[in-house]
């Protein structure tokens, strides 16, 4: 029914659209995931070294695994031709896309929206299990997840920071 | 804390959020301190901003304290900085020029009544000017965004400020002034945040509508020509979500305001070139109009024809559209019955613009007569209803239609805040009075009493005009109010003020304010300030009147008039020179009786047409440089 998600594309579909935040505009919200993602990197970062997850690492895991969750049921929308899922809230439209990124990674595995909405539920779980007990592998996986969920809202909400023109 | 001197790029980005901290505090100071408390909700939101400095250093410090994983101090540090980067330019665009004295309170409460009218009163209000080409409105909950970033890392955070809703409009310095515009672009504005609380896009129901499958091969501004069908789809979506937002709007405009919302809409999107140029957050301009024409629907009187004819032809087909805006074109043109079922659903007064016509054009006639009409409406059964501010608006245009020759966007502007001080009047228990006719009175007296004061005021020829009238004529006067606008001396650095150099402004010493109704000025012992009469007056060419203090204000040390006489032709609201003599300040409220006008014969004196006051609906700068003899004078001196 529908076209494949490429990942490649999908970068491309956030630079194309340009989009500009302001404060209540997105980016409080995507600087905040920008923030639990980058306490998720150092708790994947604490159980490559064998240090117990604390409280505020579990915290951080467990409003991550909502993120990808709610991003599932985004994708569902549109593979199921809004039959079900969430329809996506614009203001939410920026972090959507950053979570996409991330997940789908450079080299990413395309599949259908489907698909990809079971692999998001899928991610969900693990990120829920890791919470509970931390494993190498795991920790690995997310932990280039997350720090791309980081490096994706600092690559958003950045600007270049003059504009000079010539009459 | 961190160790002193610390070189490495954390302890950087730590010193960059303090130091811009510590300036971010000092500037809301500044912002926060001239703002009087009459205007609630800017000192509100301002002090919500102040607590973001020490609540982002209290996080820095305690996130600095919690972990040594230098990756996660950049990660986290270069972020909140920012966060506070956005929070500055918030601060800058809504809240620097919001405190701009210019910018009256009395926009905030016209604002509020339209939430108000939605059923939506819960929001502060902040208004301030922005750019030219552009209304821009942002609400909800500034303390969620201001603070999220930083719940994020400490939860709770340290007090709960406001937990209130805000609703923020940026508008451009002239057409968020003008009567043609202001009232029908804000009304559009407002309906941004029906659309959110009312959930409108759901309520139109654009999943249902939405071709899910023949968007996956269309292209759009989100996603280029090589993006896979499900972000073909998504962006598309996305647009189309925004698309229904606008015209939700635009419907909720016609809604209130009936044909002049298709002049309103039409004559700004040609202004800023929207006509037919789509954008992934607007439609283009041609659909939005042909929209609002077919939502306005056929209009019988040629008067007000004459207000969307010349826009009905400027957005006739075709208008040549990329494949992603005229899918969206079709698809909103197809189901626009739906999107005005939805603004049905709304608590908004709907505008009857066929059973107004009558009311509308006689409020036109009296604009272009130079009278801004009155606040209340005899029917033709003599029964009396309040005139609506959509009449007014309505009027204007026809009246800026005919090519009016009086300064009907003052006029209209004018009707319009009559019209709101008349309501907050009758609100508030004030009597409407009703003048009588009268024939027994005498018609040789040179000062006219109360009774043939009220024949005059009646009168369909060379009739007194004195607009809004709250009170009967009483003895031989008539009692004026004050306005709500005024021109005050402001401290300057230049020697003095020459009021002949053909390069001088009285506003190089003169600043003029607009208060709302709400507010109240202080008038100091020996200050002179400009204010006006809250009554719009004409005289006619046999008349001419004297104003003078009120003694019950004299009484207090008050003086409001010192250039008392109005001549016979006389349109306008009087300028009072007031002057506090008393040793104490005094506290004007507008709409106090200040001053009375008594009015006598003066033999009919030809109307001299406009003179340079002419139509003034508040305090004027002095225009001596207007004076026909000015360039005698210069050359007179400068012998």
């Amino acid at each position: 029914m529908f076209a494949t998600v490429s990942p490649s594309l999908t970068r491309e579909h956030a630079r194309a659209a340009q989009r500009t935040f302001d404060l209540l505009g997105g980016s409080a919200d995507l600087i905040s995931l920008g923030i639990v993602a980058a306490r998720g990197s150092a708790a994947a970062r604490r159980a490559l070294t064998d240090t117990p997850l604390d409280e505020i690492d579990r915290s951080a895991l467990g409003e991550l695994a909502v993120v990808v969750r709610s991003t599932a049921k985004t994708i569902e929308f549109f593979g199921t031709g809004g039959q079900s899922g969430i329809q996506p809230a614009e203001a939410f439209a920026g972090r959507l896309d950053v979570t996409l990124d991330a997940v789908l990674g450079d080299e990413g595995t395309t599949t259908d929206p489907k698909e990809l909405s079971t692999q998001l539920e899928i991610l969900a779980v693990k990120i829920e299990t890791f919470a509970d007990s931390p494993e190498h592998d795991t920790a690995n996986v997310l932990l280039q997840l997350f720090s791309s969920l980081t490096d994706g809202v600092r690559r958003d909400t950045s600007s270049v920071g003059e504009s000079t023109s010539v009459l | 804390m961190p160790a002193a001197g610390g070189t490495g790029t954390p302890d950087e980005l730590r010193r960059g959020i303090e130091f811009r901290a510590d300036a971010l505090a000092d500037l809301l100071k500044r912002l926060r301190g001239p703002v009087p408390e009459s205007r609630a909700s800017l000192n509100l939101a301002l002090a919500l901003l102040e607590q973001f400095p020490p609540a982002l250093t209290t996080v820095v410090s305690r996130e600095w304290d919690r972990t040594t994983d230098d990756k996660l101090r950049n990660d986290v540090l270069g972020l909140l900085l920012r966060h506070l980067n956005f929070v500055a330019s918030f601060i800058e665009s809504y809240f620097s020029h919001g405190t701009r004295p210019e910018l009256s309170e009395a926009l905030v409460q016209e604002i509020a009544c339209e939430l108000e009218a939605l059923g939506l009163s819960e929001y502060q209000i902040v208004a301030s000017h922005g750019r030219a080409d552009n209304f821009e409105t942002v609400y909800g909950d500034v303390e969620a965004a201001l603070f999220a970033p930083l719940k994020a890392l400490m939860d709770p955070l340290p007090p709960d400020v406001s937990g209130k809703l805000w609703a923020l409009f940026q508008m451009p310095r002239i057409e968020g002034a003008g009567i043609f515009w202001r009232p029908v672009l804000l009304g559009h504005e407002v309906a941004h945040i029906a659309v959110t609380r009312f959930d409108g896009i759901a309520a139109f129901d654009l999943a249902s509508r939405f071709d899910f499958t023949a968007s996956a091969t269309i292209a759009s501004p989100l996603a280029p020509p090589a993006s896979s069908g499900m972000d073909k789809t998504k962006a598309l979506y996305e647009i189309a979500q925004a698309w229904t937002k606008e015209l939700l709007c635009d419907a909720h405009a016609v809604f209130r305001f009936g044909p002049a919302a298709v002049a309103s809409l039409a004559d700004y999107h040609e202004a800023i070139g929207a006509m037919g140029r789509p954008s992934p957050t607007h439609p283009p301009g041609f659909l939005r109009i042909r929209l609002l024409l077919d939502f306005v629907g056929a209009l019988t009187s040629p008067r007000l024809k004459a207000l969307v004819d010349p826009w009905a032809s400027r957005v006739a087909p075709p208008f040549a559209m990329d494949p992603w805006a005229n899918a969206l074109v079709n698809l909103f043109w197809q189901h626009r019955d739906a999107l005005m079922e939805v603004c049905a659903t709304w608590p908004t007064f709907r505008y009857e613009h066929q059973v107004r016509e009558p009311v509308v054009l006689g409020l036109a006639d009296l604009l272009l007569a130079g009278i801004p009409g009155h606040p209340t409406i005899t029917d033709v059964d003599g029964s009396t209803s309040a005139a609506l501010d959509a009449d007014i608006v309505n009027a204007a245009w026809v009246a800026r239609a005919e090519d009016a020759e009086v300064p009907i966007a003052n006029l209209g502007m004018k009707a319009i805040e009559s019209l709101e001080f008349t309501r907050r009047w009758v609100r508030n228990g004030g009597p409407l009075p009703f003048p009588q006719e009268s024939d027994d009175e005498d018609m040789t007296a040179a000062v006219l009493a109360e009774r043939e004061l009220s024949t005059r005021l009646l009168a369909t020829e060379n009739a007194l005009v004195v607009t809004p009238l709250l009170q009967l004529p009483k003895g031989a006067a008539i009692d004026l109010r004050l306005g709500n606008r005024f021109i005050v001396f402001r401290r300057t650095m230049i020697e003095a003020f020459d009021p002949l150099a053909s390069g001088s402004d009285p506003r190089a010493i003169q600043l003029d304010i607009e208060l709302a109704w709400t507010e109240r000025f202080v008038l100091h012992p020996n200050e002179l300030v400009l204010g006006a009469t809250l009554e719009y007056l004409v005289l006619p060419e046999d008349l001419s009147a004297q104003v003078i203090t009120r003694s019950s204000y004299g009484r207090l040390g008050l003086l409001s008039a010192t250039a008392v006489q109005v001549h016979p032709h006389f349109h306008g609201c009087l300028t009072l020179e007031l002057v506090n003599l008393g040793t104490i300040p005094i506290s004007l409220t507008p709409g106090e009786r200040i001053a009375q006008l008594v009015v006598s014969r003066s033999g009919c004196v030809p109307d001299p047409g406009r003179d340079k006051y002419y139509c003034a609906i508040g305090p004027e700068f002095s225009k001596v440089r207007d004076d026909h003899e000015s360039d005698v004078l210069r050359r007179l001196r400068d012998e």
